[in-house]
């Protein structure tokens, strides 16, 4: 991959991946982080990379910063005020189903979430899932059905309180 | 009532994600459409699916992510071997130049030892064996003879026995005169003058029949001898365009003759009397 292709790169993925990133960790200055390092490590990497592997390369690259971003707040003993409030935070401040999907979005276990991300937002069929994620085509599909049944579950939940 | 299984809700969940047959989906449509919880099902899981056009997010810090491409590097390989064969090389003739600047400095400072050698003899007429060239100039001049000739490279060798770069050698027949006075800007510098101007390349002429052993002569040094009139018009045969010649008078017959052979370097011109 030459300067012109990654920048290209930059042009088609770098919103893509910044939203995935986003969705995925909550996160903006977070996301902003692991999108610049990704890129950057694609930028060292970029003789190997080829132009047609790109956004493969950058999302794997992503959810592998990720998952190490997960291992080192699950180490962390004490969970933040901030963060407890927000998961606590009561039905009535959501808006719209987008609002309510988000927040149960956030409620999903990382990988579960990460899957459903790469299949609705970047149309990724369950086998490139399964390349970035390291699973197999069973397991993302395993995967994204649980998650989906967790999201039906909140939201039939809600409709009932509402 | 349809009991909501998780068999039924992997059916609505393979019809969603695309994962049926045509006749397969068209069997779960019909089963959707004759139930109410499965109508109802079918409406919740479809609504677990997030649209990306209405989450459009646009990362803030895309400029820091450009690179500028190099202005001569290409990650071509092709193009990096060439490049990189291009610093070599340039690298290579640096280093070349900068050894011949220093082999100059060196030969300047130990320019006895890698002479190019020219051999301008001087001897009375009758030793000359050699092709003659008659010197007319005047009566003082008729004793002596100019002759040229190649020296064979045993005649190198007999004379220098250091490393030798093979000149273009000529050997001539010169008559010169002692002279009583030191005289400055003599022949001999005018011609070393020539030589060095590269009008003939590798030859020179000076002359001392006073002493054994090379003479060092160069520009700024006087010169105890002076060559003959009638030594500059062999010199003119030799055609050197650069010099200028004095005519003089000289009445001394008794005009030594030598054989000189003449080692031209880049700064000095070395005068070895050979009989």
């Amino acid at each position: 991959m030459n300067s012109e292709q990654y920048n290209t790169c930059v042009d088609m993925h770098s919103d893509g991946l910044f939203r995935f990133a986003l969705k995925n960790l909550k996160d903006e200055d977070e996301a902003k982080e692991i999108v610049q390092s990704t890129f950057e490590k694609m930028w060292v990497r970029r003789e190997d990379v080829d132009f047609e592997r790109a956004k493969s390369y950058l999302y794997t690259a992503a959810y592998h910063a990720m998952v190490d971003y997960w291992r080192k707040a699950k180490r962390m003993t004490q969970i933040s005020e901030e963060t407890e409030n927000r998961m606590s935070a009561p039905v009535a401040e959501y808006k719209g189903l987008k609002a309510i999907l988000e927040r149960a979005l956030s409620q999903l276990p990382e990988v579960q979430k990460t899957v459903i991300l790469l299949r609705d937002y970047e149309g990724y069929s369950y086998e490139e899932i399964g390349e970035i994620t390291n699973l197999n085509e069973s397991q993302v599909k395993v995967y994204i059905f649980r998650a989906r049944q967790t999201l039906r579950n909140i939201l039939g939940s809600l409709e009932a309180v509402l | 009532m349809t009991k909501i299984t998780e068999e039924l809700q992997m059916k609505i969940f393979d019809l969603l994600e695309g994962n049926l047959s045509d006749k397969e989906k068209a069997e779960v449509l019909n089963m959707i459409s004759a139930s109410a919880e499965l109508q109802k099902e079918y409406q919740l899981l479809s609504k677990t699916y997030f649209i990306p056009e209405d989450d459009h997010v646009v990362f803030p810090n895309k400029n820091k992510l450009y690179r500028k491409p190099g202005l001569f590097f290409s990650w071509n390989p092709i193009v990096r071997y060439a490049a990189a064969s291009v610093v070599i090389a340039a690298c290579a003739y640096s280093g070349w130049y900068f050894m011949r600047g220093n082999n100059g400095a060196q030969n300047e400072n130990i320019g006895k030892q890698i002479p190019q050698t020219n051999k301008i003899e001087l001897s009375p007429k009758n030793n000359s064996s050699q092709q003659k060239l008659e010197l007319n100039s005047n009566e003082n001049s008729e004793n002596f003879v100019a002759t040229k000739k190649r020296i064979a490279p045993s005649d190198k060798t007999e004379l220098n026995t250091q490393k030798t770069i093979q000149p273009d050698q000529k050997q001539m027949t010169i008559p010169v005169v002692k002279l009583d006075e030191e005289v400055k800007n003599t022949d001999a510098e005018i011609i070393a003058d020539a030589i060095e101007n590269g009008n003939v390349p590798d030859s020179t002429a000076t002359a001392t029949n006073t002493q054994q052993g090379p003479v060092r002569i160069s520009k700024k040094r006087s010169l105890s001898y002076k060559l003959l009139h009638n030594s500059r018009e062999m010199l003119a045969n030799l055609q050197l365009p650069n010099i200028k010649f004095k005519a003089e008078k000289n009445n001394n017959r008794n005009i030594p003759t030598i054989k000189m052979e003449i080692k031209t370097y880049k700064t000095d011109v070395i005068a070895t009397l050979i009989e």
